[in-house]
């Protein structure tokens, strides 16, 4: 640190404050079990309920970053105030209660409610209530916005104005935007990407109402088995699962985050 | 020639308004405060921000047109290079994918000496060379008019002039007219055709020599020297309007040698500087406003 920078010195002690804040409960539960009982528990299910879930939580990140793509260049592009005041509502299911959420899944997309007899008449056989698609539309419902609102300050921000220049270079608005600005917005939509997907990994309450079980009686996404654990009165299995969801998340944001940096 | 005739672009609340504006000759210059609408004015010209009204290049209406398809090259500011793109691909894009002719594009590299970067990563050669290839980029894509929205304000006058006379050899080889958006008077000495004085998005004036100048604004971005405003009032002095004496008067002080030779004093809380061709006798300075020329704000 260079000389006269009282105020950084300062400040250490927020920051270490914080970083142990964050650590300290993560030390803890990684420490809470023994390594043995970690490592047995890796057979309860709970490899099989993370390894879904990841999966699920990517599709649903993999949606909104190419649902991200086109909304973007339409609210950036659109001087409209009522497209604006449309837009500030990307954040509203952020601050819904996710039990809510689930509800409103629920009494949206099951095939007795209106929206779903629609999906009925058109896909015979449709179900909503512990399916994948349960899954992916709650997660997409209150995930989307990370990704979404990453990506949309990186294109107003930085990337519109190079697409203009091409333009004058006499490239159309589609080649511009295919060629240069989602180019550029490929480190965006990366973080994008792994916001959307931390926060689906860690949702539980909607998922509670619409996807107690993904695959009929077998398998849960990892937040709601890990619940039922607890539910059961297992701590021990409770936090071993849970380290083992920690360990491999830990594992996931750092691949991602090399990826990133050599974006 | 440009030609713009009840023209309005806006920006949220920041209106530009051009009634009429003809500019004869290939070489015109914008000059206005930071935040006068000279960005706004151009982009619009460029088809990138909307308008209303007439936008005429070589009697060609194109504010209806796309910016793609208007023909007008833009260098910007920040000039806008695709940086993580070689040099070659930024030159080629509009080759590739625009209007741009292979022609110009090779002509260009081989008269501008760009083929050594021509490898690298427009985010890893200098400003200046990057500036550079800014308008070689723009030129490749062969446009009838080349907007420049001050890219050059980042680099000392031997560069930046050397840069803008380069601009004029390429404009009357490929036969383009140019629309040079500055605030730094020195940028004119080349000479132009227009100079487009533009304040709170209005047109001020428009000149085609710096002696037909009229308004205080427009002076005061060319020269700070020779400008008071008393009581509301706007003034162009020269030395008859000048009294040193050791009577009464402001106190004032000498700067510079020779030609570049002025004096500075205070008004009414004020400083105001003004030319002297030789160092003055007398311990102040009064003003002898009746002998100024009074100018339109």
């Amino acid at each position: 640190m260079r000389k006269g920078q009282t105020l950084v010195y300062l400040f250490i002690p927020f920051f270490v404050i914080y970083i142990l804040f964050i650590l300290t409960p993560i030390f803890r539960t990684l420490t809470y079990e023994s390594f043995s009982l970690v490592i047995s528990d890796a057979s309860s299910g709970i490899l099989k309920s993370i390894y879904y879930t990841y999966i699920l939580a990517f599709v649903v990140a993999a949606i909104a970053v190419a649902f991200s793509i086109p909304y973007v260049y339409f609210v950036s592009r659109t001087d409209s105030s009522l497209v604006k005041v449309a837009d500030s509502l990307v954040e509203l299911p952020i601050m819904i209660p996710h039990t809510v959420v689930g509800i409103m899944m629920l009494i949206t997309f099951e095939p007795s409610m209106p929206i779903g007899k629609l999906i009925t008449k058109f896909y015979p056989g449709y179900q909503f209530l512990d399916t994948f698609l349960a899954v992916i539309v709650t997660l997409f419902f209150l995930s989307s916005a990370y990704t979404i609102r990453t990506v949309q300050v990186s294109y107003s921000r930085d990337v519109m104005k190079y697409e203009d220049v091409g333009r004058t270079l006499g490239m159309g608005s589609l080649r511009s935007y295919f060629t240069l600005g989602i180019p550029m917005m490929g480190r965006a939509m990366l973080r994008g990407l792994i916001l959307s997907w931390a926060r689906s990994i860690s949702e539980v309450g909607s998922l509670l109402i619409v996807a107690y079980y993904i695959l009929p009686g077998i398998v849960n996404v990892a937040g709601v088995f890990i619940y039922s654990q607890f539910q059961s009165g297992n701590l021990p299995g409770t936090v071993a699962s849970s380290s083992i969801l920690i360990l491999t998340g830990l594992a996931a944001l750092l691949a991602f985050k090399l990826l990133e940096g050599k974006k | 020639m440009i030609r713009i005739r009840d023209f309005v672009a806006r920006r949220g609340e920041f209106e530009v308004r051009i009634q009429e504006l003809n500019l004869q000759g290939g070489r015109n210059f914008l000059i206005g405060r930071n935040g006068t609408g000279k960005t706004t004015l151009l982009n619009s010209i460029a088809g990138l921000i909307n308008s209303s009204g007439t936008v005429e290049i070589g009697g060609i209406d194109i504010n209806a047109l796309p910016p793609e398809r208007r023909r007008i090259g833009l260098i910007p500011q920040d000039l806008l290079l695709f940086g993580r793109m070689s040099v070659n691909d930024n030159l080629r894009m509009s080759v590739r994918y625009g209007r741009g002719d292979i022609e110009i594009y090779k002509e260009i590299v081989a008269e501008m000496h760009l083929e050594p970067l021509m490898k690298k990563r427009a985010n890893e050669i200098s400003l200046g060379q990057a500036q550079r290839v800014a308008i070689a980029r723009a030129i490749i894509s062969k446009p009838l008019a080349l907007l420049m929205d001050e890219p050059f304000s980042f680099q000392d006058e031997i560069a930046r002039l050397g840069l803008i006379s380069l601009i004029d050899e390429l404009s009357a080889k490929y036969g383009f007219d140019y629309l040079y958006a500055t605030h730094n008077s020195r940028d004119l000495e080349n000479g132009f055709s227009n100079l487009i004085s533009i304040d709170n998005g209005r047109v001020i004036e428009t000149v085609d020599t710096v002696e037909k100048i009229e308004h205080f604004r427009t002076l005061a971005l060319l020269d700070y020297k020779n400008l008071v405003t008393l009581d509301g009032h706007n003034y162009l002095l020269d030395e008859r309007a000048l009294d040193f004496n050791d009577r009464e008067g402001n106190e004032y002080g000498i700067i510079g040698i020779d030609s570049g030779r002025y004096v500075r004093f205070k008004i009414d809380g004020n400083y105001f500087f003004a030319s002297v061709t030789n160092v003055p006798k007398g311990k102040y300075l009064k003003l002898n406003i009746d002998r100024a020329r009074e100018i339109q704000y």
